[in-house]
């Protein structure tokens, strides 16, 4: 049954249906039932067909599949228009039936995506394959509909494939003598973590907005990804109420730390004390009790992946955002892209949980001269609901934050530092007068970590920031900023081509930074729009811009391999006022649009040579001066994930 | 000092012996180099013979002393690569001809890494077992050490996990070019050939495998190994030392640098995805993870709906799996549910190519790089080191984040600098020998690379072993590369032919002589 509107000569047309309930585990099934575990997702409505598959041609669009590799069958797709889905808000959660399986997956990856277009202020696309200059239309490798394999396969993994065109979910035997939650042997599946399908749905969002952040250009390229899958999923936590209340309460408001108080306790010598101060070791032991009521639970907020870690015998989460406490020397020594990935998590989760300590100060100061203790694990309930709304909506902030930020990178060869420059940037662009000081919180924390950008030559925010162009640039004639559902195919021809004729001007180029021979590619133009802290709309464009260049790994002997060596620029445009507007004829020409910022990764100059020669190791040092082409340069995520 | 050199002069084996000097090469008709006898002295008298065994190492190091010649062996073994070539049946002969030139006594054994093509001779050829007792010391890369329990389970679960690629593969339908490379590294990995043996029509010299031949070396020739990583000092037998020997360990890198042998917790990544799919093949119902009835077939989703129901279906659920005009592939099969079934099932081989080479590289990079000086000639043996341990001594930094700018170290400059001997690394592999070293080798020397061609990767993706260019690289500056491959032998009477792509080139050969044997090269400096 379809769900369009039905339409009557009586009666007004009804409206759609902004959102629609979807059941799905907060957790995974391991959490069991308490504490909201089972949970309804608000998901966006679309119009859907069995699968689920998303009934329109939008850019975003999924598509679940339910293909299982391992024994070659089809399992029979969810319908969830069904009014016997729809009377009860979505399919119970349920292990033993695929149906749910389906929605669940469904419903993760919407919400993660519509998470993103918030945060972006645009609707994303996924990714499209590197094509010649002036090639038009679908090409094998774009994927138009991001597909999800529920159970793809028998194996301890979930990965983001862009040959499948799509997320392949693994299910698999839990761990035999370690199990943790699960019963021996029993069977887990990865599609039904919240935090696998946001994890992995998150890297096929950001090889949709950045194709060159998959090509392994410096050891910080993969880690970024995965730290960045990390963050989405970690974020998410924050949005489940009931789990936040109770961490809340558990911790005496402390969220950051990492064990809770237990259910119950005779007496306090049964606690588990954790020491003062924010972050902790994650290898810290547990004092056991032999009542599971007073056995200390993990904060459930800063654990990922919890019933996967678990069955694969780890006794733990995947992996936690509290990584080690704050030091320069992990970033000089892990290469390992997960372990290197940690440090940007942990770095971003100090700065946040600082943020959290700094605003709710006050309250805790009110609640303390009161008589008020913290360390009962008795918070009152309006305080505690009180601490979980401004953690709920710092943790969206945040996520808006580092999200937002991956606009503000340049295109090519991202470092930590570019990272850093990026949310620094957006945020003096967007909320320049932030009381709370995130951007401080988070340089400190980046430098605590030894995350510094390489450019800059102090670490003030005004200097860690990009500066803007530092001398008038032509604006850009003819570019259509369309709505914000997107661009239709004719606004996209006409953005690209009014690009393309911009980058024709020699002067342009050369202003830009580009060397003068070299073609120019054009692989993203995105019109944005973003609320500004008074409430207005503002509306830019964000460009990519790039440039290659075939370097060979030894100077003057290119038949020993070569590897391609890019730079380029991220240009951040605005949409020209409406009164220039108006002096255009609105359908044919439209006026100059301004450059405020110009993103670079230059392919000459000091900088360049470095990164050229960084980059000649980097690849030698992962063994791939042998073999031919580009793709060897990709990421494979999944042997990145060596499960998840 | 007795010159080994003098010796093999005086007793030229006719039949198959051709030798080239410093001072005269010139072609005879068929092509093989001869050259006058009288030629320039050798100044050490030390002798590196390398047996032309196929795709594997075996070289022979004899070092002359007071008491006699000293000899060393430097690893023993042959694999058959992807094309079932590598293997050309003269390991046997070669071990037989090593056993009458060093009359049953060695000095030293160096195992530099466990693969089949550096360790299989040892439980293949018999011959070893006549040397226990006879053996002084026997070197092996510190990862080999049983006395460290976690590095003990380490190799016990690479070599679990490799004969799982290899049973797992053997058991595929599938015989593309991929699975044959991905078999022929699990198989040098285990020394195994039995789970491969049918996959081709040539049989290799057959016998032995990897855990016997370990096995003999750490407990049947009755001398303890020793095991070793950079920083420490070798403990030469007292034999080579009397001759004036020297040895420095190179690589591998200590244990605790393991992020410079990019280890990677292999189980969890390949390990895992082997156990639960052999699992699946043992007894498929045990992981049928749903209830038969849910089971259904992509056609008739939308059967009973109507035909604009079901158009609309294919539309959007199939869109990019839709035959296209363009594209011609889609076109030849236009179930779209048949490409999905494909590109899923597809996504998995690669997943384990990328593990079987991250196991090949991660054993690689185990190796024992040692050099020896002898009379204030420098002879490095590389053994397969790729980049992670290479640069671990390459570089002053200590990090693996490394100088971006690529300048070595001192060290790394002395050494490659004042070099008269290189081992080539892994059969001339780029991945084996890093550019940076390249360029900083000196002019003039022997380079000895013991390989078999068209054994593993292709030159369609620039990817064959020996790499031809690099091959080029190494051969400039006045420097003379030697493949094994280069050379004729004769096994049972029978010719086996240089390689056709091997051109000799031994013209610039500036000290020294090259001498060709019935199954070997020599190189006198």
């Amino acid at each position: 049954m379809s769900l369009s509107p039905q339409s009557s000569k009586f009666c007004t047309r009804l409206d759609q249906p902004v959102t629609r309930p979807l059941k799905a585990y907060a957790f995974d099934p391991s959490m069991g039932r308490v504490l909201g575990n089972e949970m309804s997702l608000q998901v966006r409505y679309q119009p859907l067909l069995p699968g689920p598959v998303v009934r329109n041609y939008n850019y975003d669009a999924i598509a679940v599949h339910d293909y299982d590799g391992a024994n070659k069958v089809w399992y029979e797709p969810v319908d969830l228009d069904d009014p016997g889905i729809l009377i009860r808000g979505g399919l119970d959660p349920s292990e033993s039936d695929p149906r749910f399986h389906q929605q669940m997956v469904y419903a993760v990856a919407t919400e993660t995506i519509q998470h993103f277009e918030t945060a972006l202020g645009r609707r994303i696309n996924w990714k499209r394959q590197d094509r010649p200059e002036g090639v038009k239309g679908w090409l094998r490798g774009d994927i138009l509909v991001l597909n999800l394999y529920p159970h793809a396969m028998i194996a301890r993994n979930a990965f983001y494939s862009p040959e499948a065109h799509g997320i392949l979910f693994g299910y698999f035997k839990a761990d035999d003598k370690e199990p943790g939650h699960n019963l021996p042997g029993q069977t887990v599946f990865t599609c039904l973590s919240h935090d696998i399908i946001a994890h992995e749905t998150t890297h096929a969002i950001i090889d949709g907005i950045r194709r060159y952040f998959t090509e392994q250009t410096n050891m910080d390229v993969p880690a970024f990804h995965e730290a960045l899958a990390d963050v989405v999923a970690l974020f998410r936590h924050f949005s489940h109420k009931e789990v936040l209340l109770d961490t809340i309460r558990r911790t005496g408001g402390a969220l950051h730390k990492y064990q809770l108080l237990p259910d119950a306790a005779t007496s306090p010598d049964d606690w588990y004390e954790p020491s003062p101060g924010i972050h902790r070791d994650v290898q810290s032991t547990r004092r056991e009790s032999s009542i599971v009521a007073q056995i200390s639970p993990r904060n459930p907020l800063v654990e990922l992946a919890q019933q996967f870690g678990e069955a694969t015998g780890r006794n733990r989460a995947l992996r936690s955002a509290l990584g080690t406490k704050p030091n320069s020397d992990d970033i000089n020594k892990y290469t390992e892209p997960h372990l290197r990935g940690s440090i940007l998590v942990a770095a971003i989760f100090d700065a946040f949980f600082s943020i959290y300590v700094r605003s709710t100060a006050d309250l805790f100061r009110i609640y303390h001269a009161g008589g008020g203790r913290t360390d009962t694990g008795e918070l009152p309930d309006a305080l505690a609901n009180r601490l979980a709304t401004d953690a709920a909506r710092l943790a969206e902030q945040f996520f808006q934050v580092c999200v937002r930020a991956i606009d503000y990178c340049p295109p090519v060869d991202v470092t930590y530092g570019d990272y850093l420059r990026a949310i620094i940037t957006a945020e003096r662009d967007l909320r320049p007068n932030d009381p709370m000081g995130v951007p401080n919180a988070f340089m400190e924390a980046f430098r605590l970590r030894g995350i510094v950008p390489e450019t800059s030559s102090y670490f003030s925010e005004s200097a860690i920031a990009w500066s803007k162009p530092d001398r008038e640039l032509n604006p850009v004639p003819n570019l259509n900023f369309g709505d914000p559902n997107g661009l239709t195919y004719k606004q996209a021809n006409q953005n690209g081509d009014a690009l393309r004729s911009y980058l024709q001007l020699p002067e342009n180029r050369r202003a830009l930074g580009f060397l003068p021979g070299e073609e120019i590619k054009v692989p993203s133009f995105h019109p944005m729009f973003r609320i500004n802290p008074d409430g207005s709309l503002r509306t830019d464009m964000v460009v990519e811009l790039i440039q290659r260049e075939d370097i060979p790994f030894v100077e003057g002997k290119k038949d020993l391999g070569s590897f391609p060596f890019r730079g380029g620029v991220t240009l951040l445009i605005s949409k020209p006022l409406t009164d220039e507007l108006d002096k255009t004829d609105k359908d044919k020409d439209y006026p100059p649009a301004n450059i405020r910022y110009v993103i670079s990764k230059h392919l000459h100059g000091e900088h360049g040579e470095m990164r050229k020669d960084r980059q000649r190791h980097y690849v030698q040092r992962l063994g791939l001066m042998e073999g031919s082409g580009d793709d060897r340069f990709q990421i494979n995520f999944a042997m990145m994930h060596e499960g998840l | 000092m007795k010159k080994i050199a003098r010796k093999i002069v005086k007793n030229p084996n006719a039949a198959g012996k051709a030798r080239v000097s410093s001072r005269t090469a010139e072609k005879n008709s068929s092509g093989t180099n001869q050259a006058n006898s009288g030629t320039k002295k050798n100044s050490s008298g030390l002798r590196i013979r390398m047996y032309r065994v196929g795709f594997g190492d075996f070289f022979l190091m004899t070092v002359p002393s007071p008491a006699g010649p000293q000899h060393i062996v430097i690893d023993c073994g042959v694999t058959r690569g992807k094309t079932g070539k590598g293997d050309i049946g003269t390991i046997k002969q070669a071990v037989a001809d090593m056993a009458r030139e060093t009359g049953g006594k060695l000095a030293l054994i160096i195992i530099t890494h466990r693969h089949m093509d550096h360790i299989i001779g040892f439980s293949r050829c018999p011959e070893f077992e006549g040397f226990k007792g006879k053996v002084d010391g026997i070197w092996m890369p510190v990862w080999e050490n049983e006395y460290q329990s976690h590095v003990k389970k380490l190799q016990e679960e690479l070599s679990e996990m490799a004969l799982g690629v290899q049973n797992h593969l053997a058991a595929a339908a599938d015989r593309s070019e991929e699975t044959l490379e991905l078999l022929a590294m699990a198989e040098n990995a285990t020394g195994d050939e039995m789970a491969s043996r049918e996959m081709f029509g040539v049989a290799g010299t057959g016998g032995g495998n990897n855990k016997a031949s370990l096995d003999l070396l750490k407990e049947g020739l009755g001398v303890k190994p020793q095991y070793y990583c950079k920083g420490q000092k070798p403990e030469l037998p007292k034999a080579l030392v009397d001759a004036g020997l020297t040895a420095e360990i190179l690589g591998p890198p200590p244990i605790d640098a393991i992020q410079f042998v990019k280890l990677k917790d292999l189980k969890k990544g390949v390990g895992q995805y082997l156990d639960t799919n052999n699992q699946a093949a043992a007894d498929p119902k045990k992981l049928c993870p749903f209830a038969t009835g849910f089971e259904c077939l992509p056609e008739t989703y939308a059967q009973e709906k109507t035909e604009e129901y079901r158009r609309q279906y294919r539309e959007y659920a199939f869109r990019e799996w839709q035959a296209t005009t363009r594209d011609k592939q889609a076109q030849e099969d236009p179930k779209p549910w048949i490409q999905i079934q494909r590109a899923v099932e597809s996504a998995q081989p690669e997943v384990l190519l990328t593990a079987v080479k991250q196991l090949d590289s991660f054993l690689n990079n185990q190796s024992l790089v040692v050099l020896f000086t002898f009379n204030d000639k420098k002879l490095l043996f590389a053994g397969d080191a790729q980049a992670g341990n290479w640069e671990y001594w390459l570089y002053d930094d200590d990090k693996p984040d490394r100088a971006p700018s690529g300048k070595l170290g001192e060290e790394g400059e002395k050494v490659l600098g004042h070099l008269d001997f290189y081992k080539v690394g892994h059969h001339g592999s780029t991945n084996a020998t890093p550019i940076a070293a390249v360029n900083a080798m000196n002019a003039g020397f022997v380079a000895m690379c013991s390989t078999q061609e068209d054994s593993f990767g292709s030159v369609a993706n620039a990817s064959e072993v020996p790499r031809v260019p690099l091959m080029k690289a190494l051969a400039e500056k006045q420097r003379t590369v030697v493949r094994s491959d280069q050379i004729t032998v004769k096994v049972n009477g029978e010719a086996i032919s240089p390689a056709p792509d091997a051109p000799r080139d031994w013209s610039k050969l500036g000290a020294g002589e090259l001498v060709i044997g019935p199954c070997y090269v020599d190189y006198l400096l």
